[in-house]
């Protein structure tokens, strides 16, 4: 089925008109495979009559955003032509009495943050703050299910996302959920597209729920703690009476970074209540804004791979007992056992952190590096849920277009 | 397909009520029954839906169809949960009646029924089997039975009637209410005291608490003679001529009385007293009549709590469970009237008891006729009562005193059971709390265990 | 198959006697009736995927049933088909809450969660009305929300993972009790999915500390437009209130005539509750009175104890009940607005009633746009009952004019399953088709429902008839 490399530039020149198709170079290589092409397509009309001819003639098509997630999964088996959603770009509607906005998939989260932040008087945000947000897309942060901090409060994309526009491998224009909160019309498919690598369809369009600015945070910082400390506190913070938006333990650091969130008349009585719970001090603004310069973007500066973790909360312990063995650093949202840790890429290492999170009830996934340490597969065990996943890429995708091999390493 | 018609033209359950119910399954967790089997047809709103078929005629009326109905235990407690108000009560009666008309239940079935119905709603006859039973069981005939094995090779329902035998002696059953009882201070109202049958046989000494109480509060109590049975077991089975028999005569007598209100101290009877006036509804002769009684009719702690003003009360300190029978806790709406009076009573400490199925299985005589469901829900309940480590349970209600007994039995410190009016009486009277839980308790040890099989 | 199901499940457990399946014929809508050939009762993972794979092999369709308190007709059994009723798969096998889960089999009802938990202070926070029935099974398979939906989230929210039997009877387990299970989130399409990709027969659940305070208030206005512009308001100060219920005139004095919640006599009524930390609900609240003043509200009444609160609540409860002293017979309809939209919507229902000459009360979970017109009229009078079915149908019209959806929390089911290509595009509904295949080729599970299939679509379903767990106020419909 593999079509030479000037064949799959011509023929998408032919489909999409030249402006939309340039050479591809080995600066555009995913996986290690060099495109033939990178489409960058005008509007979703165009995506589906890539997507066509790809389905047609058996290309491959990797979809491109920000570009910087494409290490996630495994490396694709083919790349024929890069889709970049460069052109897909801005939003469709922000209703501020609604806390809605729709957003093509280009758009970055630094863009939408602007457009949100210059919506006059209604103080909105999408708060999902993944690391990288001048490049990270909207599209990109939805098919890799990214998050940041806030995703104690407020979750992941999962979450967030209420409705999506996409288009299947075969040209097929579809949407799921809509422009309201509360929806059970038909197939949650945006749920489906949510973390699924662009391996299920491009996504075209994205609509998420906002929530309001807090008009009022602090931030406190438990220093110097012991593990075992610092794993109490995500005990500590379950029953809390507090509206907590972040609770990041930093590790070797010994840390943990604390904020609320409130009306600015109440913010400072959920402040002192968890300094006295936690022992942890509040921080001025000056303070604060330098520990968020100094953990922003953790663990994903530097170099190594990058590990994605859940274990139970109750196992905070263990796991930061195995980072100190295991990783060089590492990331715990502390009252959801979520983390993400930077370690040498070196197989042993991820095996061994990989066995003792898996000990402790959760799962490893690695997010950056997977490709030269021969992958820790995602999903990792195979079994009659990958063969449902598998059932589910072959039904939307049977010729096998959207970056084959990069979910389940055959499909 | 057509069948022969299920139902007949006399009374089947009506269209309108039928109708009432849109299924939205809110009955299904009050139903006892749903919550032992998980059985669509074994909840109201499956069994409305049988009968809404049976009189559409698209089923027969065979033992796979009233197997449903039978299984009800009517205890009423889908009624108060349903938001539409349907009168499941009116229906599985008039379904119960069709079926004794139109149905011709096995021949072991049909016997025991009769048998029941030749002895339950007979107060003389229930009288004379009581003293026999206080023979059988000081004679020590019961041991030997026991210890020899002959019961366990009886018949499963008569080894369950033997099993619910209640604790007797002679003494208990002499302690009857007197004719005429005046009121202590001033006097209140005139009450006429229902007997019951079961409770006139085997609990006399609850009329006669019920009575010195009554009189306490101010009543002038006057307590019928033989007064007929009052059609409850009856109407509850389908058996419509019968009870309505019964239900004339009980009326005619109670009448005589020429009381203010009538006091019943058995939650059957009491809420078939109150809807004589809807029984008797179609009989322009009674329907005044009746409508005039039930109207008059309270159980006793209602009526204590209605009268208010308590006199006053010595201390009986225990932790005491206070159980909800159905026909008090559902078709009458009486539960917080018994807890008010029981809690006023210095000492008297309620327990909070799991909630669960709601009913106890004694249910009229279910738990004869449809002994497994009925030994489970007794089971499940005397658990839960356990489980709140009481020092005593109360509830209104003869039946369920003997159910629940039946399946505490075996504890090594046996419960002792109350109807709510003798710690009333007790609590009057300043008797000695701990003697009081000591004879009661040794009393209801004498209850067997229910079998299994 | 019969013989087989009973060798596989126990014979006690397979209903086929004709007044029992009989039973089973409809769920909560009772327009969609069909009677199934046999019932399942399984009392486990293992005895549900023995029957599930059998009738595979027999390519006899199924249809999962829990409770069958459901009001589009998903439950509703396939005539010849068969009925995996999970009723008795009623056990909450265990609870941690250190973690904050608890893993409960199907038949558990949603009330019973939060009964089990409500000793360690934390609760299950999805509250459909028909909590005190309504099993879990059928919340994941409905995406139940609830009044406190708009700050708490759907059941989607609240399940972290489950057991399935696929439709060959194959056992997976999607998502787990921590996160970000790795793979393709397959537990997020299962929610909602209304039983027609498997049958869930275990789930964990995420369980949520109850709030430290919790305070609800009351604010009377002269038009539903005005009370919709203090919606808008609330919203745009950055208040997420727990809840937000709004009633008209109609509804008001129907409930107030049921309960006497000692409602004031206007044209509209606001409900909002308000949870969190305790200084943080009393500015909060502040902020709400001062709002609902500044757009014209009046009397606002603040309940803060636990009694007062009830009282409120019950009078919202009960205005769906308390409308049939108005109307003999009402269709509760379900749709979804952007809540921006309310004004406009009203007006469009206004002009229906006239247009029709049927009166509409109007109640809504007013945070989120979830609209419950009650259509009311006379089944005895012929032809009125049609007529407000095609009044209730011009109501999703409006919803979706306005980008809205055409159901809220009832689903698609049998009954709506003809209005998705109002909804949906081509394209979206094959996707849909596409994913129901790869969970199952044959279309065995709970086929003919939620997507439309032209002989469903050809038929006139029956006379609709009102339904309690809306209607009720025993119960709240939200």
């Amino acid at each position: 089925m593999s079509t030479a490399a000037a064949p799959a530039r011509a023929l998408l020149e032919a489909e999409l008109g030249a402006e939309s198709v340039r050479e591809g170079t080995p600066a555009d290589a995913i996986g290690g495979h060099v495109p033939a092409a990178v489409v960058t397509p005008a509007d979703e009309a165009a995506v589906a009559a890539a997507c066509r001819l790809a389905h047609r003639e058996g290309l491959a098509l990797v979809v491109r955003g920000g570009g910087t997630r494409q290490g996630w999964g495994r490396p694709p088996r083919r790349c024929d032509a890069v889709l970049h959603t460069a052109r897909l770009r801005g939003v469709v509607e922000h209703a501020p009495g609604d806390l809605v906005c729709t957003v093509r998939a280009g758009t970055t989260l630094a863009e939408l943050g602007e457009v949100l932040a210059a919506a006059h008087g209604h103080r909105q945000c999408l708060p999902l703050d993944p690391p990288q947000p001048a490049e990270q897309t909207l599209g990109g942060a939805v098919a890799t299910a990214a998050a940041g901090p806030l995703r104690v409060r407020y979750g992941t994309a999962r979450d967030l996302v209420i409705g999506t526009r996409f288009v299947l491998a075969d040209g097929t224009v579809g949407h799921s959920g809509g422009k309201v909160v509360k929806n059970v019309a038909g197939y949650d498919v945006s749920r489906l597209l949510v973390g699924s690598l662009g391996t299920l369809a491009v996504i075209t369009e994205v609509t998420v729920r906002l929530h309001p600015v807090p008009p009022a945070r602090r931030t406190l910082l438990v220093e110097r703690a012991s593990a075992a400390r610092l794993a109490d506190l995500g005990d500590l913070l379950r029953t809390a009476p507090v509206v907590l938006g972040i609770a990041d333990i930093c590790w070797p650091e010994a840390i943990c970074r604390l904020r609320v969130e409130g009306t600015e008349e109440a913010v400072d009585d959920q402040a002192a209540g968890l300094a006295e719970l936690t022992g942890a001090r509040l921080l001025d603004d000056g303070e604060a804004a330098e520990l968020d310069a100094s953990v922003a973007a953790r663990p994903w500066r530097g170099a190594g791979a990058i590990a994605g973790i859940a274990v139970p909360r109750t196992r905070i312990a263990g796991l930061l007992e195995a980072a100190s063995a295991f990783a060089t650093e590492i990331v715990v949202r502390a009252p959801l056992g979520v983390a993400e840790a930077r370690l040498p890429e070196l197989p042993e290492l991820v095996t061994q952190l990989r066995a003792a999170v898996e000990r402790l009830g959760g799962h490893l996934v690695l997010h950056r590096g997977g490709a030269a340490l021969g992958g820790v597969a995602w999903p990792a065990a195979d079994g009659p849920e990958v063969a449902l996943m598998r059932s589910l890429k072959r039904a939307l995708d049977p010729e096998g277009v959207l970056a084959p091999g990069r979910a389940l390493g055959d499909a | 397909m057509t069948a022969p018609a299920a139902f007949d033209a006399h009374n089947p359950p009506a269209r309108e009520l039928l109708d009432d119910c849109v299924h939205c399954g809110f009955c299904l967790q009050a139903c006892p029954t749903y919550q032992l089997w998980g059985l669509e047809p074994d909840s109201p709103r499956g069994r409305i839906l049988l009968m809404d078929t049976a009189l559409s005629g698209g089923v027969e009326l065979d033992a796979g169809l009233v197997r449903h109905w039978d299984r009800c235990l009517g205890c009423m407690a889908c009624v108060p949960a349903c938001p539409s108000g349907v009168r499941y009560d009116r229906l599985i009666e008039q379904t119960r009646q069709q079926v004794e008309r139109r149905f011709r239940r096995p021949a072991g079935d049909r016997m025991l029924r009769d048998a029941l119905f030749t002895l339950l709603p007979h107060p003389r006859r229930m009288r004379a089997l009581a003293r026999a039973l206080v023979l059988y069981q000081r004679s020590g005939v019961r041991g030997l039975l026991h210890r020899s094995g002959v019961m366990g090779r009886l018949p499963r329902q008569l080894r369950l009637l033997e099993s619910l035998a209640p604790p007797l002696d002679a003494a208990a059953l002499r302690a009857t209410p007197p004719p005429l009882l005046a009121p202590r201070g001033t006097p209140r109202m005139r009450v006429a005291l229902l007997s019951g049958c079961v409770q006139h046989a085997f609990f006399s000494e609850v009329n006669a608490a019920a009575a010195r109480v009554l009189s306490a509060w101010g009543c002038e109590v006057v307590t019928p003679a033989a007064q007929p049975c009052c059609g409850a077991l009856e109407l509850h089975s389908g058996r419509e001529a019968a009870a309505l028999r019964r239900a004339r005569a009980l009326l005619e007598r109670l009448e005589l009385a020429g009381a203010d209100r009538i006091a019943v101290t058995s939650a059957g009877c009491g809420s078939t007293l109150k809807d004589y006036g809807e029984l008797l509804a179609g009989d322009p002769r009674w329907t005044t009549r009746a409508a005039r009684l039930s109207a008059s009719v309270r159980d006793v702690t209602e009526l204590l709590a209605e009268l208010g003003d308590p006199p006053q009360l010595e201390p009986l300190p225990m932790r005491l469970a206070y159980h909800d029978a159905c026909h008090l806790a559902q078709a009458q709406g009486v539960r917080d009237q018994p807890r008010a009076l029981l809690g006023a009573i210095p000492g008297v400490e309620l327990v909070a008891v799991a909630p669960g199925e709601n009913c106890c299985g004694s249910a009229g005589i279910y738990n004869l006729v449809e002994p497994d469901a009925a030994g489970e829900l007794g089971r499940r309940t005397a658990a839960r009562l356990r489980e709140a480590a009481p020092e005593a349970i109360a509830a209104g209600n003869p039946g369920c005193l003997l159910q629940i007994a039946s399946h505490l039995a075996g504890l090594r410190s046996p419960l002792p059971l109350f109807h709510p009016v003798e710690l009333l009486d007790a609590s009057l009277r300043g008797a000695d709390v701990t003697g009081l839980l000591r004879d009661r308790a040794r009393r209801w040890s004498q209850v067997g265990p229910a079998p299994t099989c | 198959m019969v013989a087989r199901l009973r060798a596989a499940v126990g014979g006690e457990a397979v209903l086929t006697e004709p007044a029992e399946v009989r039973a089973y014929e409809c769920d909560g809508l009772t327009g969609h009736r069909a009677v199934p050939a046999a019932v399942v009762l399984p009392l486990t993972t293992e005895e549900t995927a023995a029957a599930v794979r059998i009738l595979h092999e027999e390519h006899i369709p199924f249809v999962p049933r829990g409770s069958g308190t459901g009001l589009s007709g998903g439950a509703v059994a396939i005539t010849n088909g068969v009925v995996i009723c999970l009723a008795r798969m009623r056990s909450v096998l265990s609870v941690d809450i250190a973690n904050e889960r608890a893993t409960v089999q199907p038949g558990v009802t949603n009330l019973a969660v939060s009964e089990a938990v409500a000793q360690h202070g934390y609760f299950y926070a999805p509250d459909p009305s028909s909590g005190s029935v309504c099993s879990i099974g059928g919340n994941v398979a409905e995406n139940s929300g609830g009044a406190h939906c708009l700050k708490y989230g759907f059941t989607l929210h609240h399940v972290c993972g489950v057991t399935m039997v696929c439709a060959g009877g194959e056992v997976v387990r999607l998502g787990g009790s921590v996160p970000d299970a790795p793979g393709y989130d397959l537990l997020g399409v299962v929610v909602g999915s209304e039983g027609t990709l498997g049958i869930v027969t275990e789930v964990v659940l995420r369980l949520v500390p109850r709030p430290p305070a919790c305070v609800t208030t009351i604010a009377a206005f002269d038009s539903m437009e005005a009370a919709g512009a203090a919606v808008s308001a609330i919203v745009a100060e950055g208040i997420v209130p727990a809840a937000v219920e709004m009633m008209d005139r109609l509804t008001i004095q129907a409930a107030e005539a049921a309960v006497r919640a000692g409602y004031p006599d206007c044209e509209a009524l606001l409900l909002v509750e308000i949870d969190g930390p305790e200084a943080e609900c009393r500015t909060v609240l502040a902020a709400v009175d001062r709002i609902c003043a500044a757009a014209g509200g009046t009397g606002t009444r603040v309940a803060t104890t636990a009694a007062e609160r009830a009282l409120l609540w019950r009078g919202r409860r009960a205005a769906f009940a308390a409308m049939g002293r108005v109307s003999p017979d009402y269709y509760v309809q379900d749709g979804v607005i952007p809540r921006t939209r309310l004004g406009p919507v009203l007006r469009g229902i206004r002009e229906l009633e006239l247009e029709f000459g049927l009166r509409v009360g109007n109640v809504f979970h007013a945070g989120d746009g979830n609209l419950h017109p009650l259509v009311c009229y006379d089944g005895s009078v012929p032809g009125e009952s049609e007529k407000a079915l095609e009044l209730a149908g011009r109501i999703l019209d409006l919803c979706l004019a306005e980008g809205g959806s055409i159901t809220g929390e009832h689903g698609v089911g049998m009954d709506k399953a003809c209005h998705m290509p109002r909804m949906f595009s081509e394209g979206a509904l094959a996707t849909m088709e596409r994913v129901r295949a790869a969970f199952d080729p044959l279309g065995l599970c709970n086929p003919a429902k939620l997507l439309p299939t032209p002989r469903l679509c050809g038929e006139v379903p029956g006379p609709y008839r009102a339904h309690p767990i809306e209607t009720a106020g025993l119960a709240e419909r939200m």
